[in-house]
Formats: C-alpha cells, structure tokens, sequence
C-alpha cells in the first residue's frame, strides 16, 4: 500500500497525486511511468511520472473511466493499492539546439520534468500548451519559467490562440523558426496532429504513447504499437516513439478495443478486470 | 376562425399556444425549456416570434393564440435575437467542443466519448448524441460566442445512488423541476437560490437520498444537456437498438423503452408511447433492472452433479437427467415449485406438464414448502431459489432452475438456467390487464425460456402436447382451452426477482434500502 501525501485538484478531471514511495523516487527519470492499481479489481493505469521528490513522486490523473473515477475519489492520506515502477525508457534528453514542445490535458503537468531536463540541457525550449477552455489550462507558471518561448491555445478562444498546439507550431513553421527537435504529449489525437504537421519539414518527433496496458513490462502485449512498420511493445520499447512512423490509425482502433466493457463496467460498480474474470465470472467457480 | 403563421391561413383552436400550432403544422421553432409532457414555463426565451401589431417579441411557449392573430416565426431580425439568446444560454454551458475548428475530424478519429468526472465540452458529455443544446447549435450554424465564457465551478454531485449530476452544465430550463412538480408531483427538485446563483437542487442541498425522492429518474429523461445523468446507463452513445417491453418485477406492468447496444441492455426509460403511464416507472425498473440482468453471476450452462460438483453439460443431457429423476419416483412424492415472475404462457405449459405426469403437489406460495415434510416429497423441481431447503429432511433431489445461482443452488442435482424477462417473448397478466413481453436481448449463453425448458424434459418423457415452436402457439391453446390466467401478488415494493434479492444484485439498491430503513416505503 503506498500512500497519498498530497492530492491536488489542478483543473477540472485533472488531478495531481503526490505518492510516496522512495524506491520510484530513487530510480525515476523524466519520460517514464508507473502503474498504479485502485483496488484489488481495478484496471493497471500506466501514468506519466511527473516529477520526484525525495522519497515521493508526482504524477496528473485525468478522470476518464471507471478505474481513474476510484482514483479521483481518494484523499489525502489514502492508501493506494498498488504501484509499479518506475516502467519504460526515459525520455531521450540531448543538447539539440532548439526544442520545441506540445503539451494538452495530463501532458501539460508531465512536459515540466522534461522541459527542465532540456533547458538544462543547453537546448532553447518553446513550449506549446492547449487546453479546451482557459479554466483547463494549469501549470502556466511552472512552465514558463523553464521555456524561452511559451504559448498557450484553447480550442473556445477563451485565453491565448484559438486553437490547437498544432495552429501555433504551424505558424511558428512558417515564420521561418528552425527547430532541431519537437516533442508532443497528450491525447493520441493532438499527437497525430502534431506529428503530421512536423512531418513534411523533416523535424525530429518524439511522442509519448498512451495505450492500454496490462503488465508494464513486456509480457502480455496489451500495448502494442506499429512503428515503421515494426510491433513494438509501449511499456517496454517506448512509451516515446518517432512520431513519423507510428500507425495512428491502427493506434486509435485498438485503444477503442474495449469500450463495451468500459462503459458496463459503470453498471455494474467495481469492475473486474479482463485477467481476473475467470475468478469472477459465476461459471467458472 | 384562424390565424395566419408565416403567410399560411391555420385554423383557431381555443386554448393553445403558439407553439402548440406551429409544432401542430409542422413549422419549426426552436426551444430548449417547452416539453410536450410539462405545463408551459418561458425559461429559454429561443421560442421568440413576431406577433404583428404588438410591441416587441413575444414567447410562443407561453402565449395563447387569439383568432385572427398574424405570426412570423422565422425573419433577420428573430435570427439575430435568437442567436444573441442562445450565446448568452452558451457563454455559461461548457461548449469548447461546438466551438471548435476541429470537431468534426476529432469525433472521427478519438475512440469514443472520454468518460470524464467532470463534463468539460461535448466529447466528454455523456448526452452528447442526444443533446438538445448541440441540436440548436447545429441548426443555428453556431460558430463563435461574442460574450466572455464563464464556467460556474460547481462541484459536481457524486454521492447519490443512481444519479450523477454536474450542474455546471444546466442551462435553467426548469424541466427537471417542473417535472418533479407537476409531472410526478415529488417537490424534490427546486430552484435553489435566486439572481445569477440560481440552481437547481433538492431543499437546503440535501443529498437526494435523505429527502423523498423516489429516484424515479424523470428528471434525467427530460434534461435537454448532460447536467443529469444515469451513472450505469450513460457513455454507450447511441444505442443501436431501442425495444419496449413490460416490466415485471411486479404485477403493475408499466411498459418501458430500453436501449440495447452491444446486446445488451444499455438504458432504460418510460415508454413515451405508452399514454396510460402518467407518471414514471419505480427505481427497480428504471434504475435496477440491467445493472441486475447483466450481471456477470448469471447462470448459463445447464448442469448435472456428478462427483459433488455441478459439471456444466449441454441441454440434451440435462433434460434427460430430469426425465430420469422424475421416472424413478412416484408423481406422488414429486412436487413443483412455479415462481411468480413466469409468464402466463410458462405457467400454462408447468400446470399442463405437471398435470399429464399426475403431479398434484404445485406449490406458488412460500407457505405451501411446508406440505414437503408432511406429503413426503422427496423431488423438488424449483423454479425459484427457495430458502432453507436443508430443513426439509424428506428432500433427496432438487431440480433448480432459476436466472441466478442464488439459496438452494448448492444443494442441485440439476441446474437448468432460465432466461430473464427480457430475453423472452409472452403474455403476463397485470393489474394493468394484459401486456405482452418483448424480446430485448437474447439470453446469455446457453439460458432458455422457461416454457422451452419444460419443453426440452418432455422431449425424453413421451408426452403429448409440448411440441410448441413459438410462444404465439401457446397462447392460442390457452385460449381455446379457455385458461385464465391470474394476476400474480407480487407489488410494486416486492424486493426480489425470483429468488434473488435485487439489492445483492445492485449495490445501489443496496444503499437505498439501508438509508431508508425507518421509512414505511423505501421510496
């Protein structure tokens, strides 16, 4: 059991845990992840780490199921059933010259640690974030602080660009900034979109694959994604990928894979997971 | 006497609103707070039309019309009106989504409705596709909100059973409240608070289970945004089917609507066809009913013990392992137990199954168990599980068929897995007079309707009389034999379906029924 030291509601659906649990904090790099268990019978949720401290470690939950839903409704000083980590390659980190970043929903709070990894890296960092509305937007100060350049979007207007982080970065394209390196973390969608508009000028694109994923590390194949053509498991190989090569749509088909049961599982309450249905399910007793 | 709408001569009826005439005549207004089912209220304000000859514009929702009076509903200068109305209803309502450059390409590619806490925009929103907000956005060609947006912050409301509420997306259109009022006359609903504050919510902000609410669910199903959901009943989009049917979980028979997608029952509403249910259907059926019937504890094979264990087995077998058990005892010592909850059609086909074998011990009441000890039986075929059968020292086979393995499971000889009411077809006598049963979804795995079940037994026991293909056929042998079936005493606050207690089924159910205890009806 590892407990909650602090929790944080930054923005609606987003929420920041403090966990602590000294051997993550000893281990973490910027770019890798944990899986963290609710309960007993709740799904394994990789999650970003977003940063460390000294025997705790940060990481944005953002309310999108069942299992995030029993997440969300733990306090401070509650006890979380199981984490696993630190899982995955850290981000790679390089002296590239100029860096440019895309960051939308949890991606926001998890491109910090790897912003300031690069800055201190000796790369100039222009940091691109998107939200649906200004009340959605969090963390503007922490960033800016460690981005030379820092620009905001919402999709209704409401504050900075009317937009995505792909309007922006287009823009920037075309007003004749160079960028040596572009890094996107969000929803498989804005990293898609991100991607596509790097790919004809032949900057280098990491994004950070969100799939559904059973183990963290290699074993059931839950996370697979193709990229150049080639399977390779997110949690172990990832979860950055060339973003010019991923097949997104094959991506966004199987993240969809299992919509039935994510939406009965809110009939029926604490859901079983897939692994354990065996045990649960009446016939097989 | 008439009036002209549009340039279009319609005749007067006394007593009607405008909007009543235009809908009437096909002509198109728009509005969010009128509902055919809820007296007129003029929340919205959308329904705004030219009346020529008075100042102004009037509400089409609230004013009667007067022979002779010349309307325009449609024109510039109502759709400058309308549009500024319903920026101001948006500038309060999370709609980044309507708003956004790449909506359309987003619903495209994203893998469904993120299932968010908090609705934040319409791909969050579990209403989405049923939205009334997003229709008008859409009729008006809504891009672009001149006004500053403002989110309320409200917390959402998480802590009653059933219900998921997230005001911050509630439009005052008072459907909700008048519903409750006037509708199911419960008083729950009120506007709390008054001026830019206003909301809706229960008195003093009491959770809803601590005031009378009957969790009929109405106000969910006249919400025009996601403000009011169905925690297990949202988040499938649209459904792909929608079939009505009658419930049973008591003899009231009320008919409901429910959405199938995945075959699987997804939602449940009133049958808004159905006239004579003036008001909702109870929390059983609206809110209980899937949550139970798609409850992964369901029985689905049939099975035989063998060895001290129930061993799934194929229909075949297990029919003649029952044709086997009540060969080798005397009818006399054989006794049937029939459930309430079997339709006419399945009662009929037991009594005439019991009658050909010249069993005579058929028991419908818990209080007739206690002829077991002193007839002797020694065979029970049960179709619901009954408490307490190991007292019954005479017993030495029972023959269990029921929807879930619940009391007398474990003492079985045979399991015979029945099909819920939803996954058959049939006639049930309520107080209601006779309604029919539709099949939703088909049962899970190898689950049969009662009736085919007695059919498959007499199969490998050489009677006559049970070669029926479908349930039409037995109704019409009822008919000709003049069989009149009975209206079953099971009411409207019975707590089980069969022999299992809904609330086991049902965790919410389950916090109901502890929270209102004291009270004499739990709703």
């Amino acid at each position: 059991m590892y407990e909650i030291v602090d929790k944080i509601e930054e923005v609606p659906n987003i929420y920041r845990l403090v966990i602590r649990e000294p051997y993550i904090a000893e281990k973490a790099k910027p770019g890798q992840f944990v899986i963290i268990m609710p309960d007993e019978v709740g799904e394994r949720v990789p999650l970003s780490i977003a940063d460390v401290g000294k025997d705790t470690f940060t990481v944005f939950v953002v309310e999108l199921g069942i299992s995030t839903a029993k997440i969300a409704a733990l306090k401070k000083g509650d006890k979380i059933y199981s984490v696993a980590g630190p899982l995955g390659m850290p981000a790679t980190i390089e002296k590239y010259g100029t860096v440019v970043l895309g960051g939308g929903c949890y991606g926001i709070g998890v491109l910090y640690p790897i912003a300031k990894a690069l800055k201190a890296a000796g790369n100039k960092v222009i940091t691109i974030i998107e939200a649906r509305s200004s009340y959605l937007l969090y963390f503007k100060e922490e960033l800016k602080k460690v981005s030379d350049e820092f620009y905001v979007t919402t999709s209704d207007g409401s504050e900075g660009t009317n937009g995505h982080v792909q309007v922006v970065l287009d823009k920037l394209i075309k007003d004749d900034y160079h960028f040596d390196h572009a890094k996107f973390i969000g929803c498989t969608y804005m990293m898609m979109n991100c991607s596509h508009i790097t790919s004809p000028y032949r900057i280098p694109t990491t994004v950070s694959l969100n799939t559904i994923m059973l183990d963290g590390t290699g074993m059931c194949g839950c996370c697979r994604v193709s990229v150049g053509g080639v399977t390779k498991f997110a949690c172990v190989d990832g979860p950055e990928f060339d973003g010019h090569q991923v097949d997104w749509d094959e991506l966004m088909k199987r993240k969809s894979a299992y919509l039935e049961e994510e939406m009965m599982s809110y009939q029926t309450g604490p859901h079983v997971c897939k692994a354990l249905l065996d045990q649960y399910c009446g016939e097989c007793k | 006497m008439s009036l002209v709408i549009n340039g279009k001569k319609i005749p007067y009826q006394e007593g009607k609103t405008i909007l009543d005439i235009a809908r009437e005549n096909d002509i198109y207004i728009p509005t969010l707070c009128a509902h055919e089912r809820l007296p007129s209220f003029g929340a919205c304000r959308l329904c705004m039309v030219k009346v020529h000859g008075s100042a102004g514009f009037m509400n089409s929702c609230t004013t009667q019309v007067k022979p002779g009076m010349v309307i325009t509903t449609d024109s510039l200068e109502i759709k400058k009106l309308r549009r500024a109305i319903f920026e101001l209803i948006l500038s309060e309502h999370p709609s980044s989504c309507m708003m956004c450059s790449q909506a359309e390409h987003c619903d495209k590619f994203n893998s469904g409705i993120m299932k968010a806490g908090v609705i934040t925009g319409c791909n969050t929103c579990p209403n989405k596709e049923m939205c009334e907000v997003r229709k008008i956005s859409e009729d008006l060609n809504f891009k672009n909100i001149r006004f500053p947006l403002f989110y309320k912050n409200i917390p959402i409301e998480r802590n009653d059973p059933f219900f998921d509420r997230d005001y911050n997306l509630c439009i005052h259109c008072g459907r909700c409240v008048r519903v409750c009022q006037d509708v199911e006359g419960a008083n729950i609903l009120v506007f709390t608070k008054r001026g830019h504050s206003t909301k809706v919510g229960t008195s003093f902000e009491k959770p809803h289970i601590e005031t009378d609410c009957k969790f009929c669910g109405q106000c969910i199903d006249v919400c025009p945004t996601g403000a009011l959901s169905a925690r297990g009943q949202k988040w499938y989009e649209d459904c792909e089917q929608q079939v009505s049917t009658t419930c049973m979980l008591c003899n009231k028979g009320c008919q409901f609507q429910l959405d199938v997608k995945w075959d699987r029952i997804v939602a449940i509403r009133p049958d808004p066809e159905y006239k004579t249910l003036e008001t909702g259907i109870c929390v059983k059926g609206r809110f209980c009913l899937p949550v139970m019937l798609n409850n992964m504890d369901r029985l689905r094979f049939p099975r035989i013990l063998r060895n001290f264990k129930l061993y799934p087995t194929n229909w075949d077998d297990a029919a003649m392992y029952v044709a086997e058990i009540l060969e080798s005892y005397p009818p006399s010592k054989i006794a049937i137990y029939l459930t309430q909850f079997l339709t006419d059609e399945a009662e009929y086909l037991f009594k005439k199954f019991a009658d050909q074998l010249e069993i005579t011990n058929v028991y419908t009441k818990p209080e007739d168990l206690s002829k077991i000890t002193k007839n002797g039986i020694k065979v029970l075929y049960t179709t619901e599980g009954l408490p307490d059968l190991d007292k019954y020292k005479t017993l030495e086979k029972i023959i269990f068929q029921e929807v879930f393995p619940t009391n007398g499971f474990d003492k079985a000889e045979v399991i015979l897995p029945a099909a819920a009411f939803t996954e058959e077809s049939g006639t049930i006598t309520t107080t209601r007079g006779l309604m029919h049963l539709h099949k939703v979804v088909k049962a899970p795995d190898l689950a049969l309707e009662d009736w085919k079940i007695v059919q498959k037994i007499t199969q490998y026991l050489d009677l006559s009389g049970f070669k029926h293909l479908e349930v039409s056929e037995i109704k019409h042998e009822m008919d000709r034999v003049k069989y009149i079936p009975e209206i079953h005493p099971v009411d409207e606050y019975y707590l089980k379906y069969r022999g299992t207690k809904i609330a086991d089924k049902v965790p919410d159910f389950a916090i109901l029924l502890q929270a209102r205890q004291g009270r004499e009806k739990p709703w």
